[in-house]
């Protein structure tokens, strides 16, 4: 790794080593210089035998501000180095240079996530060596602190620095693979800092799944271990979120390292994308059988278990568009060159893959409701799910959905460089818009006019979100909705076959 | 003939409804210097990044020493030197150190790596400014360091682009002899420019360019000479001026074996058959035209005007 050549470099490009021992210095100063005041104000004014305790208080408020902060060097600083470190190569060439060069790509990868980060990663050390200090004195400390007793307590510090280490190498990862889309404009730490303040507890509560991955759950069990706290929870989550973020992390370097020679590729391959789902479905599984269990994150949202399956069901399709915008992609290249004389691809072979996501997520959602068990559900919503037309309607929605979603993919790739704005306005008008317009009329019609509201549940039919929504009162609205949606899907159809015709048009034109 | 270094086939790539680079197709063998020249927007800049396997192709394919360009990325990358139009630096280390830089990214042993730094900064007059960030040289000193990266691992193929763009009179002139020297070794090249003087000198091929195709392609001979090695273009100079030159040239017009015929009051330019013997019948219809002919003889192949008769007329 120390032979990494952007190791090397960054370690240059940051500043001078008398930069970097400086920025430590003062970071290690900032620290000590606060946590001496803090002590010794707390200390003012209590008597000499009360201070053991109140020393031990702040060396366990210390350690939280600590962590707070090795938390924001590692999830926000580092990943933002990472992105603004590919942004400058591509404004400046250097990307294409590294391109040229022998390294491999896992070597460019990896060059990228150890080195950009580099001054982060400086600080987080720092803040590891205090962090120890506090820890140990904390738990060193009789009565409040020693629960576990120091040499418990420090391998439970070191354990949680591991999960956070592979927590900020998931992060950088799928930073990395954004920018490496983007060419570093997109600012997506930024933007999940966004989404994680304004709305990111209700992404966490209303899919399990997402606490897992992102180790809420793993931290509170950590929390709960290390301070005797009355957090519940089963210490293996730790490792089973441990073990899902290290294969997300694996996934997105996979993918990093294919993005970056063949820009034109979609950000996953076919099959990695077909494996991430998989992963991610087993997140979303994990994540659903734990959240009975975990009362202190899930307990106030017990009520809203279908919510939670529907959520996550929505989360699981958000995701299966990963691999079907690489098919769809794909199939735009091969076609587009077959028109030019290259061989033809089997399209009946791609065409397959809608069915196939439509099963993993009907059998995702199936799995989910046996691990949350059918009895956490409302009595209408279990019901329903007992029968087999509720079932087929969900399966038909689910795959009349992918099916539009490929068609349009796949046409939107013709008609545009870059189609990713144009498919998401595509996917909030279809799959948003109907279900957004039907709360709006509800609001209007009951709370402005204050008249009975009949015609609910039509225009959230005409979505397959609303197909899955309206699962506890199933009928007209969803057998209503199905056959708009099937209009839909053969309109995409339609569409994808003229911009198919129009390839082989052009051809001909071209030979003209 | 030896295997070709780089072998372009059918060449396309499209942007959206643009066709940058339409069927292109060329070899290249050692010790060819292969200038590439066309107007903004011919498609020489797509090229050459699709040659060096950067650019995504629509159809077609690159070999570089018989490996894909894209396949076998990190093989044939230990044999290939691009230089981009824009140098491609890092402005915040020094000159020495982001050579360093390339040769670990190239794996080159620290002794190795040295040596051919101190050669590269001497041989590209760099060696005063080695201390010097990037940031603080010259544009033509920046695209001297750029050429430097490229060389450096000592690539089989070269490809350049612009390169003598920033450079003073005094460093064409000894980049004409680097290039030339390059070629020399058996390096296959290939160099974009708008400087046409300069790539009849040193080239061994050349490839005009337009509108994403390959309008002429061979050996700077057959490029730069008429349509044809049977064909001339004649130039000639009259005494006086004619005030009925176009009536006096009707018969010269309607013959066939006039062409690329052009006048004006004291000077006639045409392309007619080469030999002896045709010359000596052309300048007889000229005399029986009454034309007073001072001066009459052929014109030595040139690139401009190769270029020119391919009727592209776009100004840079």
């Amino acid at each position: 790794m120390l032979l990494n050549p952007l190791l090397w470099l960054h370690l240059r490009i940051t500043g001078s080593a008398r930069t970097n021992v400086l920025i430590v210095t003062a970071y290690a100063a900032t620290i000590i210089l606060f946590a001496s005041i803090s002590f010794y104000v707390a200390a003012l004014n209590v008597p000499p035998r009360d201070r053991i305790a109140v020393f031990a208080q702040m060396n366990g408020i210390w350690l939280v501000i600590v962590t707070v902060a090795q938390g924001v060097f590692l999830l926000l600083l580092g990943p933002s180095a990472v992105r603004r470190a590919v942004q400058r190569d591509f404004d400046t060439g250097m990307l294409d240079s590294h391109r040229l060069s022998p390294m491999s790509n896992l070597k460019i990868v990896l060059g990228y996530l150890t080195g950009a980060p580099i001054q982060a990663l400086l600080l987080y050390a720092v803040s590891l060596v205090f962090g120890t200090y506090f820890a140990a004195s904390y738990a060193a400390s009789p009565g409040l602190g020693g629960a576990l007793g120091v040499r418990a307590t420090l391998g439970g510090w070191f354990f949680a620095q591991g999960c956070m280490l592979v927590l900020a190498a998931m992060f950088a990862a799928l930073i990395l693979l954004t920018a490496l889309a983007t060419r570093g404009k997109a600012n997506v730490v930024g933007i999940l800092a966004l989404i994680g303040v304004f709305g990111g507890w209700f992404a966490i509560v209303f899919v399990p799944g997402l606490a897992l991955v992102l180790g809420v759950l793993s931290g509170g069990v950590l929390l709960g271990l290390l301070t005797s706290a009355k957090i519940g929870g089963d210490a293996l989550t730790i490792v089973y979120a441990g073990a899902l973020q290290f294969t997300l992390c694996l996934m997105f370097v996979t993918a990093a390292c294919g993005k970056l020679r063949k820009p034109e590729h979609p950000l996953f391959s076919l099959p990695l994308g077909l494996t991430l789902l998989i992963v991610w479905g087993i997140a979303l599984l994990a994540g659903m059988h734990a959240a009975p269990e975990y009362d202190w994150l899930f307990g106030e949202w017990r009520e809203y278990r279908f919510a939670q399956l529907v959520a996550s069901t929505i989360a699981f399709m958000l995701v299966a568009l990963l691999p079907l915008a690489a098919a769809a992609i794909n199939l735009f290249h091969r076609d587009r060159a077959a028109s030019f004389g290259e061989r033809p691809v089997a399209r009946a072979r791609l065409l397959l893959l809608a069915p196939l996501l439509a099963a993993l997520t009907a059998m995702c959602l199936d799995l989910m409701l046996r691990a949350v068990g059918p009895e956490q559900l409302s009595r209408a919503a279990r019901e329903a799910l007992l029968h087999r037309s509720v079932w087929a309607g969900i399966a038909a929605a689910l795959l009349l959905s992918f099916w539009t979603d490929f068609h349009c993919l796949y046409s939107l790739k013709a008609l545009m460089r870059r189609p990713i704005i144009a498919f998401l306005i595509v996917l909030a008008t279809l799959k948003g818009a109907p279900l957004a317009l039907d709360g709006v009329i509800k609001f209007c019609v009951e709370e402005v006019a204050e008249r009975n509201w009949t015609g609910e549940g039509y225009l959230t039919g005409l979505s397959p979100i609303g197909t899955l929504m309206l699962t506890p009162r199933a009928g007209t609205a969803v057998w209503v909705g199905l056959v708009v949606q099937l209009a839909v899907a053969i309109g995409a159809t339609a569409l994808a076959r003229r911009v198919h015709r129009r390839l082989g048009k052009h051809r001909v034109t071209q030979d003209s | 003939m030896a295997e070709a270094l780089l072998s372009i086939e059918n060449l396309r790539v499209q942007y959206g409804q643009l066709v940058a680079v339409d069927g292109l197709s060329c070899e290249l063998h050692a010790g060819h210097l292969l200038g590439l020249i066309g107007p903004n927007g011919a498609g020489k800049t797509t090229t050459l990044r699709a040659a060096a396997g950067l650019q995504p192709l629509t159809t077609g394919r690159v070999w570089l020493l018989g490996h894909d360009v894209f396949k076998d990325a990190t093989i044939v990358n230990q044999h290939l030197g691009f230089t981009p139009d824009t140098p491609a630096l890092y402005d915040t280390l020094s000159v020495e150190q982001f050579l360093w830089f390339i040769a670990k990214c190239y794996g080159l042993t620290e002794g190795l790596a040295s040596e051919r730094i101190d050669h590269w900064l001497e041989n590209l007059w760099l060696a005063e400014r080695k201390q010097s960030k990037v940031s603080a040289l010259s544009r033509g000193m920046k695209q001297r360091l750029a050429v430097a990266r490229t060389l450096l691992p000592d690539p089989h193929i070269v490809l350049m682009d612009e390169p003598a763009a920033g450079l003073d009179p005094a460093g064409r002139v000894e980049f004409r002899k680097l290039l030339a020297s390059l070629r020399d070794q058996g390096k296959a090249i290939i160099v974009s420019s708008h400087i046409l003087a300069d790539l009849a000198e040193y080239c061994t091929h050349i490839a005009i360019m337009g509108h994403g195709r390959l309008l002429k392609y061979g050996t700077v001979a057959e490029v730069a000479g008429a349509e044809s090695q049977e064909r001339a273009q004649y130039r000639i100079v009259l005494a006086r001026r004619v005030g009925d030159l176009a009536a006096r040239l009707q018969d010269l017009q309607a013959d066939e074996a006039v062409s690329h015929l052009e006048f004006d009051a004291g000077l006639i330019t045409l392309e007619y058959d080469r030999d002896r013997q045709a010359a000596a019948e052309l300048l007889r219809k000229l005399i029986a035209a009454g034309l007073p002919v001072a001066e009459f003889h052929t014109v030595s192949p040139n690139l401009e005007q190769a270029y020119l008769r391919t009727g592209i007329r776009q100004v840079d």
